[in-house]
């Protein structure tokens, strides 16, 4: 048993070096623009998302649940759904350098664990009776995927307003002239948003779902779901906004990144700021 | 509030002028309905219910008037304190319900028109115009490029479409025509969703029950739930709570019988997370704790008063300056283990008492459930009769639960169908004569444009 838990956190660091090092490595790409540093990064995510794998399968078999429930865990859920993501969106879109954006997120997240998260708070924990549900699981599992999409294009949205004050001061000059077009951008940081949407609503209704089960309530506007609402709300008037007006660009790239941080503050900030049902998470 | 409404824009793309518009019109009615279809309220309703929520986070909710101290009677003037309930957010929510509804009623007949008839026809210059488009000139015969043209967006999945004439063949092809629909049926799950959660708050019931092991209640006389139709009673069998080897606690455990008349209908074992179901109510495991009627008297007052308390009470002994505080149940008491149990089993149930005098502590004591206790050499009297363990019950019934479900499946499907199956359109126009043929060629898709411009990419390859 100790035997695990020492194997587990082994590969949490072995997770957090290899995200660590990507980010290094796409940075480097970024400024010297050698592919080949952009390559390396690819497979050191890879490597990074083994390990995160095996560090959440590992503690599936010590504590003896889906590891899905505390603080440490939803992060290593979380630093895995972005660093998954960005495996995906990367190729799909033929966008190596946005690595320097979205893999960051992934490894500071990790960092925090790291610095901030004592022992004690990381250890595997007797499951409370309310958090032994299959819907908490699905629940997860949704929310990793859709922060992932969203990680993903708040990343793309900060290229985009980086590329964009350069364009409009006609100064393209190094690592600027270096990111895709602002349209490109514009467009990637959408598909991404039109992904984790859906998913999004689909972590939203399980828990709606589990709330029912376990409290008799499928809405109770506690702080974090309230905050997992607003998120929703943010970025559907993103999506409509876009649909309609035609909104695209710098308020669409203002929007995705807000919506990101709104996604951040749905877990750091409500878990220290607010309390309430989720009040377990911390 | 509707997601894509493109297809009624005043602008002059090409994109618009292929879609129909609806005219506008001057009159009151009109005004005011076009004034909750219009995207701009949906917009600003979603951004100010999201500042408002934002709100609610942050000032504490449903709390007692000390909480808020001296902003008490301004909070509670503007609704603050019950924010989600309050008369102004939910007029937000209603106006946000009819801006959806009067959306999707709009978009419905133009979305038919696009699903159903669309159009076939597009002139080169429209089509030249289009996100995407092309021209070429082939040697071959206008039958024999009009083929081709019909097979490579077969064979890429499109559906095709086309018409002859005045000595020119004019194609359509389109993918994914259900995801025109994705955006209304979203909205229609959304105010499904709304309609589900509006029963819930008028028709809707919740009681709480703290219900003693062995005791039977009646499904009317739980304390909340107001006026109920049903007529059937609950007897609890059983409560437990089950721990896990290093001492957490794994389940409460309630084992429930249901009785109509009398006559035993189901008996099942709940637990958080699975409430047990009857004629639409629902009983969950929410709390547990346990009673303890008591009697206490003194030489002052020696008929005594009767309390039902429960562990972790004060109980003053009236007449004197002496109170009792009833600190811990002790089913099998052991001095040696002092205020662990010896066994689960009730061998030698005591109740751990701390004696009080004035704000000082003077005693300690372990009474015999059922035996009087004598307090500071008789000045008083205690007696716990009995520990009676009871399970805490939630009972609610809720109409509206399965409409909010249905309504989340609608969501879904549409969301589904409005983001993973983009409608994809793509217009060509062929001209020629037997020798040689020219093709004008093009299209646009209004959500996922890469994907879009891949397949046209391929296309043009083909041709």
């Amino acid at each position: 048993m100790t035997d695990m838990v020492a194997q587990e956190n082994l590969l949490f660091y072995i997770t957090f070096a290899a995200y660590g090092l990507a980010t290094f490595l796409y940075i480097g790409f970024l400024v010297i623009r050698n592919q080949f540093l952009a390559r390396v990064g690819y497979y050191i995510i890879v490597i990074g998302v083994l390990a995160n794998t095996a560090a959440l399968a590992l503690r599936a078999m010590v504590a003896g649940y889906v590891p899905l429930t505390n603080g440490y865990e939803f992060l290593l859920a979380f630093s895995w759904g972005i660093a998954s993501v960005y495996l995906f969106a990367e190729k799909k879109y033929q966008i190596p350098v946005a690595g320097a954006f979205v893999v960051p997120t992934a490894w500071l997240i990790l960092a925090y664990v790291a610095v901030l998260m004592d022992p004690a708070s990381r250890a595997a924990r007797p499951l409370m009776p309310a958090l032994q549900s299959n819907w908490l699981t699905y629940h997860v599992i949704t929310a990793m995927f859709s922060y992932g999409a969203f990680a993903f294009s708040f990343g793309v949205g900060i290229m985009y307003l980086w590329k964009k004050s350069a364009e409009s001061r006609e100064k393209q000059r190094g690592v600027v002239a270096f990111l895709p077009s602002s349209e490109k951008l514009d467009e990637i940081g959408y598909r991404l948003i039109a992904i984790g949407f859906p998913l999004l609503t689909l972590c939203i209704i399980t828990g709606a779902i589990w709330a029912e089960y376990a409290w008799g309530r499928y809405w109770s506007w506690d702080p974090k779901e309230t905050w997992s609402l607003i998120t929703w709300l943010i970025y559907a008037a993103y999506l409509h906004a876009r649909f309609t007006y035609g909104w695209k660009g710098n308020r669409a790239a203002w929007m995705a990144v807000i919506g990101f941080l709104a996604v951040l503050f749905t877990f750091f900030g409500v878990n220290y700021f607010l309390s309430g049902l989720h009040s377990y998470a911390k | 509030m509707v997601q894509s409404n493109e297809d009624l824009k005043a602008s002059k793309s090409p994109e618009e002028q292929l879609n129909q518009q609806r005219p506008d019109k001057d009159g009151f009615v009109d005004k005011a309905w076009s004034f909750f279809s219009s995207m701009k309220l949906g917009l600003f309703l979603l951004l100010i219910i999201a500042v408002a929520s934002i709100a609610g986070t942050i000032i504490p909710q449903n709390g007692s008037p000390q909480e808020y101290g001296s902003l008490y009677s301004l909070y509670s003037t503007l609704g603050l304190v019950d924010m989600y309930h309050s008369w102004w957010f939910q007029t937000l929510l209603f106006l946000l319900a009819m801006n959806l509804f009067i959306c999707s009623v709009n978009r419905a007949s133009s979305l038919w028109r696009l699903f159903s008839n669309p159009r076939i026809k597009a002139a080169n210059g429209e089509i030249s115009r289009m996100a995407h488009s092309f021209q070429t000139e082939k040697a071959i015969s206008e039958e024999s490029l009009v083929q081709q043209v019909e097979d490579v967006f077969r064979e890429k999945g499109y559906r095709v479409f086309t018409e002859r004439e005045s000595g020119k063949t004019y194609l359509y092809a389109e993918k994914g025509r259900f995801g025109i629909w994705g955006s209304l049926i979203s909205h229609i799950g959304l105010l499904v969703i709304l309609v589900g959660a509006v029963i819930g708050i008028y028709a809707g019931q919740e009681g709480q029950m703290p219900a003693e092991v062995h005791s039977t209640f009646h499904i009317r006389d739980v304390q909340g739930l107001g006026k109920v139709d049903e007529d059937f009673d609950v007897r609890v069998d059983d409560f437990k709570t089950v721990y896990r080897p290093d001492g957490s606690i794994q389940a409460w455990i309630s084992r429930l019988t249901i009785l109509d008349k009398g006559q035993e209908l189901l008996t099942k074992d709940i637990e958080v997370n699975h409430p047990l179901e009857i004629r639409g109510f629902k009983i969950y495991q929410a709390f547990y704790g346990a009673n303890i009627p008591t009697k206490v008297t003194s030489k002052e007052i020696p008929q005594g008063y009767d309390f039902t308390i429960n562990e972790g009470d004060f109980i003053p002994v009236p007449g004197t300056n002496l109170g009792v505080l009833a600190y811990k149940y002790v089913p099998d008491f052991d001095p040696q283990y002092g205020l662990q149990s010896k066994s689960d089993q009730p061998n030698n149930p005591r109740m751990v008492y701390v004696l009080y005098r004035g704000k000082e502590q003077i005693g300690v004591g372990a009474a015999e459930l059922g035996k009087t206790e004598m307090l500071a050499g008789g000045e008083g009297q205690i007696t716990f009769q009995r520990y009676a363990p009871y399970t805490g019950l939630t009972i609610r019934r809720d109409p509206g639960v399965a409409i909010v479900w249905l309504g989340c499946v609608v969501l879904l499907i549409g969301l589904g169908l409005s983001f993973y199956m983009p409608h994809k359109r793509m217009w060509a126009t062929v001209e020629g004569n037997k020798e040689k043929s020219l093709l004008y060629f093009g299209g646009f898709a209004q959500k996922n444009k890469i994907a879009f411009e891949q397949d046209f990419i391929q296309l043009k390859d083909k041709l």
